[in-house]
């Protein structure tokens, strides 16, 4: 077991951290000459990058869409039901969907998802940019370098 | 996994999150500080860990929030040890269906029980109103989940009983019932005839007090009688 301190100096109030470490610093910009990011960076309105929420249950999609949010600000977040997924992937086209169940239209449309904790189990996975990525146990910074990385595949 | 300890100003309220899901510990410990109000002060994945935190800081806590279904086993155990400490409240925030589980939470000393599917902004104002000292549950609820605990135990303690009246040989017919054959198999497995293998059944039946053989089968598969293949 890991133990690790931590002081109301070493972290900020309005800044979750891990340890002693602030959540991850924003990877360096990195543009992509794939074309299939060329095409999702040209669905992208104004040039945010779009994130939908069709987790389960409510509290984690909620909790985990309001840190991405407050981490993340310029991230546009969208957040469904998720009986609603594949109809809101056709709607919002988003560029990163963090779900329990990937859909077929999921895997065929969006370049970087997250499965996470499917039939509420520990392991999570993810796709990103057609590369999987298995997590025994998925932090809420793996989520955030998701989402960064998702970024430098849309741009 | 780890345990996260943080150190809390003196009116704040002080949270230990106990959660194996670590993505979603971090986004609701993420919520809390976000609020003047509350400081977590400690987080862990596990019964062990967070038996560590309450070891290590015994006077950290004002607050627990605790998921049932943990790795190294069920929270109740340590809902009751939170339970013993007369300055600790529990919050249970579990995704489990099963009603007769919150009821064994409060029955064990929680404060509150929320499912997960609720808003995460109901979770941090249910331990704001824990912490002012208003009740989560009426006193009809409590009522309701303690009658209901008294009950699955009752019928727990009569289904012991009945197990115990089933004689070797009729545990045998069960568990050849639970590989899907039929009464001339079943029969034929064990070496006996048909009609001696309805009257184990029937006499299964009456010990159980079911009243078919998917009953039977239900009833052997839910106490552990019978493996299912």
């Amino acid at each position: 077991m890991m133990l690790v301190s931590m002081t109301a100096q070493t972290g900020s109030k309005h800044e979750a951290t891990r340890g002693d470490t602030p959540f991850l610093p924003k990877s360096p910009h990195k543009r992509s000459k794939d074309p299939a990011a060329k095409a999702a960076s040209a669905r992208r309105r104004g040039g945010r990058l779009r994130v939908l929420m069709a987790n389960e249950p409510r509290a984690y999609r909620e909790g985990i869409a309001a840190v991405i949010g407050q981490l993340r600000p310029e991230v546009e977040i969208e957040i469904v039901e998720p009986e609603a997924l594949d109809p809101a992937i056709e709607r919002f086209s988003p560029d990163m969907v963090i779900c329990s169940k990937a859909t077929e239209a999921l895997k065929s449309r969006v370049r970087v998802w997250v499965e996470l904790y499917p039939e509420n189990a520990s392991l999570s996975v993810a796709s990103i940019g057609g590369r999987r990525v298995e997590y025994a146990e998925i932090q809420l910074p793996d989520l955030l370098s998701i989402v960064d990385k998702a970024e430098e595949l849309a741009d | 996994m780890a345990v996260i300890e943080n150190h809390a100003g003196e009116h704040s309220t002080r949270i230990l999150l106990v959660e194996d899901h670590a993505s979603f510990r971090q986004a609701l410990a993420f919520m809390f500080e976000r609020e003047q109000e509350f400081v977590v002060t400690g987080q862990a994945g596990s019964l062990a860990e967070a038996r560590a935190f309450m070891r290590k800081v015994p006077d950290g806590v004002d607050v627990a929030v605790v998921d049932l279904a943990l790795p190294d086993g069920d929270g109740y155990e340590l809902i009751e040890e939170l339970a013993s400490r007369p300055d600790v409240m529990t919050l249970v925030l579990s995704a489990s269906l099963e009603p007769a589980r919150f009821a064994r939470a409060v029955e064990a000393g929680a404060s509150g029980v929320l499912h997960k599917s609720a808003a995460i902004g109901e979770v941090v104002e249910a331990v704001r109103r824990l912490k002012s000292g208003e009740a989560l549950l009426s006193p009809a609820e409590v009522i309701e989940m303690l009658r209901m605990v008294s009950r699955k135990r009752q019928e727990e303690y009569e289904a012991q009983r009945a197990i115990a009246k089933l004689t070797p040989r009729e545990r045998q017919v069960l568990q050849a019932l639970g590989e899907g054959l039929d009464s001339k198999d079943i029969a034929e497995k064990l070496h006996i005839t048909v009609e001696t293998e309805r009257t184990h059944m029937v006499n299964i039946l009456g010990k159980l007090d079911v009243h078919s053989r998917l009953q039977a089968l239900v009833f052997a598969a839910r106490h552990g009688l019978v493996e299912i293949r």
